[in-house]
């Protein structure tokens, strides 16, 4: 379906850029972005998912909003104590008129992941998850000292529809690289530090060389 | 492509799609004039109604430097002062992969 007026005068700046158009936009509205967390680190992305127009956003997270959540620009001092994923869902909506936010809900069906989660295991298991169902999924690891940010996506074993399936193979290879993006991300890193290699995620959820850790 | 033929005198093309974007500024002007171009195939004509000034020095080079033929670019005075009409060619698409 075709950009409304209010849509095109929304994302004017994005529909100029070489290759996004119309088109772009449209599979951006069509896009449905399971976001695992709601903290700090997920709230900025959740705007700005919002804000580039993503359809349809639909928040995990089971803990409430703490006094620090503030430092996400997201949450005010008066939604200490709420749910993270309805108050981030009502603050999406409040941001954007033209997405949908709500809780995730049993049985729905996202074609994007973004996991923002607090812990590493809780980012393992849902990484793990959409890599299996074969979703192209982003993992942001933040600790105190820095981050990383690891794009992922495999094929899950049960066939896909043809198209779906290119699509995925397609977005897996571009995640890969010629060489095997994630894979040389990994060794470069455990070269920068030096160290053995951390029993990590597949993805590789790993300190992010700009910010080493001191050693003792 | 050359659309060169669509402005031959005793031809008559019509334009298969109309914008008018006198009443926007930039950037929404050549945003406007875009999305129309891409909403019809190669080869056809989107008629654009534009005022004097920024929209009529920028719209019509920028769409020749995106690969659109400019078939017609004429004063429109029935629609009022300082409005000119512009005719643009859509050209081929280029190849680039659509995002995301």
């Amino acid at each position: 379906m075709a950009l409304s007026e209010g849509e095109i005068g929304r994302y004017a700046r994005q529909l100029l850029l070489p290759g996004m158009g119309e088109e772009g936009q449209e599979r951006l509205r069509a896009a449905r972005v399971r976001v695992a967390g709601g903290g700090p680190a997920a709230a900025p992305a959740l705007l700005y998912l919002a804000a580039a127009g993503v359809g349809t956003i639909w928040i995990d997270d089971p803990d409430a909003v703490a006094a620090g959540d503030g430092a996400g620009f997201m949450f005010g001092p008066a939604e200490v104590g709420r749910s993270r994923a309805v108050a981030a869902a009502e603050a999406i909506r409040a941001a954007s008129g033209l997405v949908q936010a709500d809780v995730l809900r049993p049985g729905a069906r996202p074609t994007h992941v973004l996991v923002v989660a607090g812990t590493s295991e809780v980012s393992r298991a849902v990484a793990e998850e959409a890599r299996l169902l074969g979703l192209p999924h982003v993992v942001a690891d933040v600790d105190g000292q820095g981050g990383a940010v690891t794009p992922g996506a495999e094929e899950r074993t049960t066939p896909l529809p043809r198209r779906v399936a290119a699509t995925t193979r397609a977005a897996a290879a571009r995640a890969r690289g010629p060489r095997g993006w994630v894979r040389r991300a990994r060794s470069e890193r455990r070269a920068w530090f030096r160290a053995p290699p951390r029993s990590g995620h597949p993805a590789g959820l790993h300190r992010s060389p700009l910010r080493p850790r001191p050693r003792p | 492509m050359n659309a060169a033929h669509l402005n031959a005198p005793g031809t008559s093309v019509k334009p298969s799609a109309r914008v008018d974007i006198r009443h926007e500024v930039c950037p929404l002007t050549w945003v406007r004039t875009r999305v129309a171009l891409g909403r019809i195939r190669p080869g056809e004509v989107l008629e654009v109604l534009l005022c004097e000034g920024e929209p009529l020095e920028n719209v019509p080079r920028t769409a020749a430097e995106e690969g659109h033929e400019v078939v017609r670019l004429e004063r429109a005075p029935l629609e009022g002062p300082g409005v000119w009409r512009a005719w643009l060619a859509r050209g081929e698409p280029a190849e680039e992969t659509p995002w995301p």
